[in-house]
């Protein structure tokens, strides 16, 4: 129905869309998401030949290649094929009454006469959950929610095929987005539908297909359950993080940095946490990985660790008998269960500190067989009890640099800033009488933080926190956490964590792992908020 | 200069048993050399063995003790079994029936010292080291890519350091008193100066009134040192009891 190919399109020397390759079947609904300024309008524009950029590459509605179309036969197919309802409420002329305006468009369009045209209005207008009165009454004496249905009905006026639909929701309270999104599941049951918007959960509900815009770019397009199920780019997990009617379950994360034009390398480059070199000097085609297109040169969010078939016994009792798992970039999982269900022995595991008696450890896809500095400089661990995980001889300053003087990762002149900016990112003080105190002049909070600025000191890529909150009050523990999740959206750290506090572990958790009777059971997703309380009634009988 | 250890035969004779004056403070004794000297030479002779065995034990404790400690495993099992078996043995005799066999200078009297004493430090270096070793701070600079050495130098060693001090002074009370005896009873080599030696040279005189100054001095002097070392072993020792519980 709709086929976009090659598409470019530039204002002056920017280049607001670039490669765009689309394909829109009849009767599909695609959601565009993305953020403000990703080229969401410019590509619905373009759809109905209403972009005055220089555009290159063909996009065919029906069979028509719209950049060939002169003017006439363009007004022609937005009155019969496809009809665009614009994201300004103020598209709508004050001067006229919203009966005036919609008939308009029909007599306009669909050469009715008058009377024919204020019924099918006062039908359109009722489809969309308003009245009569409503047709009488100018924009300025409608609510926003009812501006927003007024300007979907016009462009469903003379019933087009296709609909583009430009932030449907955006600028109205949350009741009547969930109304409109209610009505317009019905109303655009046979339609082929585009629609722009950021808001994931409009997407989710109403569409089958999504494409993540950012930069002009396409980074990720796949059926629309599975991309917001499982978001695989590190944008569009970004995005989902950011999304508070997703997102129910973790608290709510950005995405670092501000959109930055470039035409080099990846769009999403300045603000992505995996990035790697070439990331940044050859743009990642949009390739199929697996269910979807991914655009990345990383084939998309990549697996910083797994575990595979884990296994240990002390003395006679099997502790762990058979424990895999992946974390995955940015990711934080949970590990959940009983106190001695082996929790800690996975993560010691993992460090080296107990040898496990089977099983591999694969990290960034090459096999650990022997843990030398480089396997440390990327994994790091965050002890439970910051007064037994530091030496009660060394000071601050030693305490912190200690990773430092072992990695040998640069000279012990730059070690103090190093020092001071982790410190820092901690929020801690990091002056010279700061760096001289030792341990038990600090409070437990206070040192935990040490701990974690001694562990992110070395800038490592996975961070294990093995019950770091258990001996902090309340207080404390909600800033550690939610200062480890900044660290997670800034530094692109991936987090495990090892936790018995449920409430504490929704709010932290991307996934959480079930540790029973030594397996680990991938338990839920909790991206999408999910339904929790069978999830508590779990632990509720095992804790 | 002298040399050392000090020699009877390295010292000047005048009358015996002279009473205390101006040329010897504190007299002379039944082979007419000067009390004070004699003293004062015993003493530096017990220090010298002292400082022999002290190091010797000190190096051994600590290689050993902290070896096994990191490596664990069968070296510490095997080691500690013949810790077991050495501290077992009754020391003192066998000490006594070795040097009557082969009546050994300071330098083989020390090794035979630190072959039946060096249990005891190896045991105590252990079970500290063992206990900074199990404790999660050593577990995180595992984590950070330390190794062992690096861990015996920056972590433990700091910590027993003091300890290694309390052993220094108990081997040093320990071979002082040893000696003595063993002097006392003539089984040692009878040219080295010793106070035991003096002690039980002293004791054939008891009927002259010369025991004043031909007893007394030696034995003093010898009490003198073992409660100084005893009371400074004390104090060291509740200093570091208090840094361990802080």
């Amino acid at each position: 129905m709709i086929e976009i190919v090659g598409l470019d399109v530039s204002y002056s020397e920017k280049k607001i869309l670039k490669n765009i390759n689309l394909t829109i079947d009849k009767g599909e609904k695609l959601a565009i998401i993305g953020e403000s300024g990703a080229g969401k309008t410019t590509l619905a524009l373009t759809l109905l030949g209403l972009c005055k950029g220089r555009i290159n590459g063909r996009v065919i509605v029906d069979g028509i290649e719209v950049s060939k179309l002169d003017e006439r036969k363009l007004k022609e197919l937005r009155w019969r094929k496809i009809s665009i309802a614009f994201q300004n409420l103020d598209a709508l002329n004050p001067a006229l009454t919203i009966g005036e305006q919609i008939t308009e468009v029909i007599i306009e369009k669909g050469n009715k006469s008058k009377k024919d045209a204020y019924l099918e209005a006062l039908n359109l207008v009722n489809l969309l959950g308003l009245d009569e009165s409503h047709l009488e009454q100018f924009p300025s004496q409608l609510s926003g929610g009812e501006r927003r249905k007024v300007i979907i009905a016009m462009a469903l006026a003379n019933s087009p095929d296709i609909v583009v639909l430009d932030e449907p929701t955006s600028s109205i309270d949350i009741d009547s987005r969930d109304e409109i999104i209610e009505i317009l599941r019905d109303i655009l049951r046979d339609k082929t539908v585009m629609i722009n918007t950021h808001d994931l959960k409009l997407a989710y509900e109403l569409t089958d297909k999504v494409a993540v815009l950012y930069g002009g770019r396409i980074l990720e397009y796949g059926e629309t359950k599975k991309i917001i199920e499982n978001p695989r780019h590190p944008y569009t997990r970004g995005l989902l993080r950011s999304s508070p009617s997703l997102n129910k379950g973790k608290d709510l994360q950005g995405i670092p940095g501000v959109f930055e034009y470039t035409d080099e390398g990846c769009p999403f480059f300045n603000r992505c946490v995996q990035k790697g070199e070439i990331c940044g000097i050859e743009t990642p085609r949009l390739l199929k990985v697996n269910d979807r297109m991914i655009a990345c040169h990383k084939g998309g969010i990549e697996k910083v660790l797994e575990v595979r078939s884990l296994s240990k016994s002390f003395s006679s009792r099997r502790i762990l008998k058979d424990v895999n798992f992946s974390l995955y970039s940015g990711e934080s999982i949970t590990i959940l269960g009983k106190t001695g269900s082996g929790k800690s022995t996975i993560a010691k595991c993992i460090m080296g500190i107990i040898e496990p008696d089977d099983g591999e450890i694969l990290l960034f896809n090459r096999r650990i067989t022997k843990r030398d500095l480089e396997f440390y400089r990327n994994i790091q661990m965050v002890f439970q009890d910051p007064f037994e995980s530091i030496n009660p001889r060394f000071n601050i300053y030693e305490v912190v640099s200690e990773p430092l003087l072992i990695q040998k990762i640069v000279d012990r002149e730059a070690h103090l800033e190093l020092v001071k900016d982790a410190l820092k990112s901690v929020q801690l003080p990091y002056d010279e009488e700061f760096l001289k105190l030792y341990p038990h002049q600090l409070s437990g909070g206070e040192l935990q933080r040490v701990a974690i600025a001694r562990a992110i000191v070395v800038k490592p890529k996975i961070l294990i926190a093995d019950e770091i909150t258990a001996f902090l009050d309340v207080s404390i523990q909600a800033k550690i956490m939610k200062l480890l999740l900044d660290l997670q959206e800034n530094l692109g750290l991936s987090l495990i964590f090892i936790l018995h506090d449920i409430a504490l572990v929704k709010k932290v958790s991307d996934r959480i792992l079930l540790l029973n009777d030594g397996v680990l059971e991938d338990y839920r997703s909790l991206e999408l908020g999910g339904d929790i309380y069978e999830y508590e009634g779990t632990m509720g009988r095992m804790c | 200069m002298i040399s050392l250890p000090i020699t009877y035969s390295m010292l000047q004779r005048d009358e015996i048993f002279m009473k205390p004056s101006r040329l010897h403070i504190i007299g002379t004794n039944w082979a007419g050399q000067d009390v004070f000297q004699l003293v004062l030479s015993g003493t530096v002779n017990s220090i010298l063995l002292s400082i022999l065995v002290v190091l010797g034990t000190n190096v051994i404790s600590l290689i050993l003790g902290s070896l096994m400690a990191l490596y664990g495993k069968s070296l510490e099992r095997i080691l500690l079994r013949i810790i077991d078996i050495f501290i077992a043995l009754p020391s003192n005799i066998l000490i006594m029936a070795v040097s009557i066999y082969i009546k050994p200078s300071i330098f083989w009297f020390s090794v035979i010292l630190l072959i039946f004493g060096w249990a005891q430090g190896t045991r105590l270096i252990w079970s500290h080291s063992k206990r900074i070793i199990n404790k999660d701070y050593i577990n995180a600079v595992k984590s950070f890519g330390g190794n062992r050495f690096y861990i015996l130098r920056k972590h433990i060693l700091r910590e027993i350091l003091p300890l290694l001090l309390v052993i220094a002074i108990q081997s040093a009370r320990r071979t002082i008193l040893i000696e003595s005896s063993l002097s006392f009873l003539g089984i040692t080599n009878p040219e080295i100066v010793s106070l035991g030696k003096l002690i039980n040279g002293s004791l054939d005189f008891l009927y002259l009134d010369v025991w004043k100054w031909c007893l007394l001095p030696p034995l003093l002097s010898l009490i003198l040192i073992l409660v100084s070392l005893g009371f400074l072993g004390i104090r060291i020792e509740g200093k570091i009891d208090r840094r361990f519980k802080s």
